[in-house]
């Protein structure tokens, strides 16, 4: 079920007004009763492919808090991680291995006797393999006890406002929420609604407007060159943002209206001045995952400045491919990688002359600013191209302008650049003055304010949203 | 509970009267279509000829050189093959006098479909006259009934009150033609909207209207409308090659009236307003081409 969805509108106030009639102890079963449905509308049978995963983490938790013998606790974790990540690599991997032995036979002369498989990626794999994985983590490290509860566990699994996109919660965070007996609260009730309804401009209005032009230019490069390609990367620069950061507030949005906090997935990203501090912006549920379970367990930063480049290098390359089985994923994760440790490497630098120049120091973010978006977008560009000789075409081509025809994409209009163009800016000045503290989250609790937030909202989606439902990018990986 | 039981009653209240307002006042917009099909409804059963296809049929206006025909040209710009079945599907039964159905069939049109390129809101604008979508959903149905969404949501009309999509003349006024120009729309046509993966969907689509068609006793007459030499010179020969051999593969299990001006060394570029559609001359000549071997025609003038 699509967030973006009439299903999901009537959806979300049934199971909530359920959930607040209902008494406290049969919860649990409303709302994994729903996140099951909710993902069986999708494609029902692998709901057992989530099943599989629950049973054998539910019992790897158990055996793993019950067990003193160190070397049997790390077995029964090993256990769940390769469940997890051997269920990943059937599904989303399989074919991307095979396919280079595949060119890697032919390169060598010979044929390679390994079929395909012909199945469908699970939606939101990755998401709810890295929360249960967290989960088996966490109580080997005895930072969560064992739940004992299966209803509950799984429901820690397959919450459906974070199930198939995230955030990637923890544990610690969640569990106890799902406990703990939640009142109704008309201020909570309120918040959430203004997040869902700001999600909600931000996939329809902008991302879904802006995913026209960039789908059209990704999906027909060798048509395009100069300006068209620009916009096309400009575009998708801003709809992966709306398209992601839309869906995680949604996904609070709904959680919070009951209750159940979900952890802050995005912090404008696009308002950084680095690389690193863009990855404490984006996605923050998934770089932290990576910070906690695989950065930190590889050395992190202890034992020297060239491990820790290396393990920031490994920590990126996975997370390329934890986004999708491609070479452009992979690529894309190193060129991350690589700007972040240039950035620790001239960091102590750039400091010096920062504060040695403070006159210069506004410019100096400026330029720094400019230099980190230039790189996330162009990074983006291996993310999205559908493959490696789209991604250079575009490097090849992006600066051709043709002066005649700056903008010369036939399907769309000028109103559609003008109208795409003026949501973007206002999104930005409206994420840099909250960033900078200029508009404070009180002011928009006037309920006079609170009225026009929400009426301008509903104007902007009604008389610009485009409805042609769009499936959020972050389902497929 | 009861404060947001009120505030969610203020809301819809708000929110009901917006959509209210919006609906009046798009109530009288005439979009494209409602232009084009307006007659339909009430004359349906007068007309004897029907022109149908896409924006290169639209240019035939309705001419004709057929004694007491009364033609209907139920052409639109970009129409598909779902739109010529749906249309076909809804008034063919209803149109009791027709006898010939002249059908604009480009070679690119075996890959496109128009929902695919960002231009579902047509597939909407049309359901009134086809009470078909291509993705019949709630949602759709609901888009395809409102006034505003049946504009396009075209914000001309509120800020200046003109409706710009009802606007017949699809050819933009003081045109100035340049090879640049011809090159990109013939891409736009057999690349750009050219998607091989719909090929084998329309080519049902095309046998279903042919079907159709027999079905109702109505004469079918085929024709792939010229094109003028700079737009065939920088379509993309490939696709262009392919859908040919497709559409004539699905010819022949039909015995059906064909022409294919295509590339025909009779039309040349001065029978064209822009790069692919007919001006006065081209669309007389072309009528008379197609209806010289028709045995009812009857010639009233000489060109």
């Amino acid at each position: 079920m699509l967030f973006n969805s009439l299903s999901f509108l009537l959806f979300f106030p049934i199971v909530t007004v359920l959930y607040f009639l209902l008494p406290h102890h049969i919860r649990w079963f409303l709302l994994l009763a729903a996140s099951c449905f909710f993902y069986m509308f999708f494609k029902p049978v692998y709901i057992l492919i989530l099943f599989f995963t629950i049973i054998i983490d539910y019992y790897a938790g158990i055996f793993i808090e019950n067990e003193t013998n160190l070397k049997k606790r790390k077995q029964y974790l090993i256990l769940s991680i390769v469940a997890n990540v051997g269920v990943l690599a059937v599904f989303k991997y399989f074919n991307f291995i095979n396919s280079n032995i595949d060119g890697l036979a032919s390169f060598i002369g010979y044929k390679n006797p390994i079929p395909y498989l012909k199945i469908l990626l699970p939606i939101g794999l990755s998401f709810h393999t890295f929360q249960a994985m967290s989960y088996t983590i966490e109580v080997y490290r005895k930072n969560q006890k064992a739940e004992k509860h299966l209803g509950i566990y799984a429901l820690y699994v397959m919450y459906y406002p974070q199930l198939v996109a995230g955030p990637i919660e923890r544990p610690q965070n969640v569990l106890h929420q799902f406990k703990e007996k939640h009142y109704f609260d008309y201020d909570r009730t309120i918040d959430g609604l203004k997040l869902i309804i700001f999600g909600l401009f931000k996939k329809i209005v902008i991302a879904d407007r802006l995913a026209l032009c960039a789908n059209e230019v990704f999906n027909n490069v060798h048509y395009y060159k100069g300006g068209p390609l620009i916009l096309g990367v400009l575009f998708f620069t801003f709809q992966i943002y709306c398209d992601f950061s839309g869906y995680s507030d949604i996904a609070r949005g709904c959680s919070r209206v009951m209750g159940i906090e979900l952890m802050k997935n995005f912090n404008a990203p696009y308002l950084a001045t680095s690389i690193k501090e863009f990855w404490g912006r984006w996605h923050i549920s998934l770089s932290t995952w990576f910070r906690d379970y695989l950065y930190i367990p590889l050395g992190g930063n202890r034992n020297g400045k060239s491990k820790s480049y290396l393990n920031i290098f490994i920590v990126f390359l996975v997370s390329g491919l934890w986004h999708g089985a491609n070479w452009t994923f992979v690529i894309w994760g190193f060129l991350h990688g690589f700007f972040n440790v240039l950035g620790i490497v001239f960091n102590g630098m750039f400091s010096h002359i920062k504060k040695s120049m403070k006159f210069l120091s506004s410019t100096f973010s400026f330029f720094s600013w400019m230099f980190t978006f230039f790189i996330a977008a162009m990074a983006w560009v291996f993310f999205r191209a559908n493959n490696l000789d789209d991604a250079l075409y575009i490097f090849k081509n992006l600066y051709k302008i043709d002066r005649n025809h700056l903008v010369s994409i036939p399907i769309f209009s000028y109103f559609y650049y003008i109208s795409s163009i003026f949501f973007i800016a206002t999104l930005f000045i409206a994420e840099y003055l909250y960033d900078k503290n200029i508009i404070k989250k009180q002011m928009l609790e006037k309920p006079i304010w609170a009225f026009t937030y929400f009426g301008t909202l509903f104007i902007l989606i009604y008389v610009f949203g485009v409805f042609e439902k769009q499936s959020f990018i972050y389902f497929q990986f | 509970m009861k404060k947001l039981l009120k505030a969610l009653i203020l809301f819809f209240i708000f929110t009901g009267i917006i959509i209210f307002l919006l609906e009046k006042k798009y109530s009288a917009y005439q979009n494209t279509y409602d232009v084009i099909l307006k007659d339909l409804k009430i004359n349906a059963s007068l007309y004897t000829d029907i022109y149908i296809g896409n924006s290169h049929t639209m240019a035939l206006d309705t001419f004709t050189d057929k004694e007491q025909a009364r033609v209907i040209n139920l052409a639109t710009p970009g129409q598909d093959l779902f739109k010529t079945y749906s249309i076909l599907k809804k008034w063919l039964p209803l149109m009791k006098n027709v006898e010939y159905i002249y059908m604009g069939l480009d070679y690119e049109n075996i890959g496109q479909n128009l929902s695919f390129s960002g231009l579902d809101y047509e597939d909407r604008q049309l359901f009134k006259y086809t009470d078909t979508l291509y993705k019949y959903s709630l949602e759709n149905v609901m888009m395809a009934k409102s006034n505003f969404f049946r504009a396009n949501r075209d914000i001309n009309y509120i800020l200046w009150g003109k409706d710009f999509s009802g606007n017949k003349n699809f050819i933009p006024p003081g045109l100035i033609l340049n090879d640049e120009d011809c090159k990109k729309r013939a891409l736009e046509h057999s690349q750009i909207r050219y998607k091989p993966d719909l090929v084998e969907e329309n080519l049902k689509l095309l046998e279903n209207i042919f079907s159709l068609i027999e079905f109702n006793q109505k004469k079918l007459i085929l024709f792939v409308p010229p094109k003028r030499s700079c737009f065939i010179q920088n379509s993309l020969t490939k696709n262009i090659i392919f859908a040919k051999a497709k559409i004539y593969a699905v010819l022949k299990s039909h015995s059906i009236t064909f022409y294919d001006f295509y590339n025909d060394s009779n039309f040349n570029d001065t029978d064209f307003i822009d790069y692919d559609h007919l001006n006065k001359n081209g669309r007389i000549k072309l009528i008379e081409k197609i209806n010289y071997q028709l045995p009812e025609k009857k010639k009233t003038d000489t060109l």
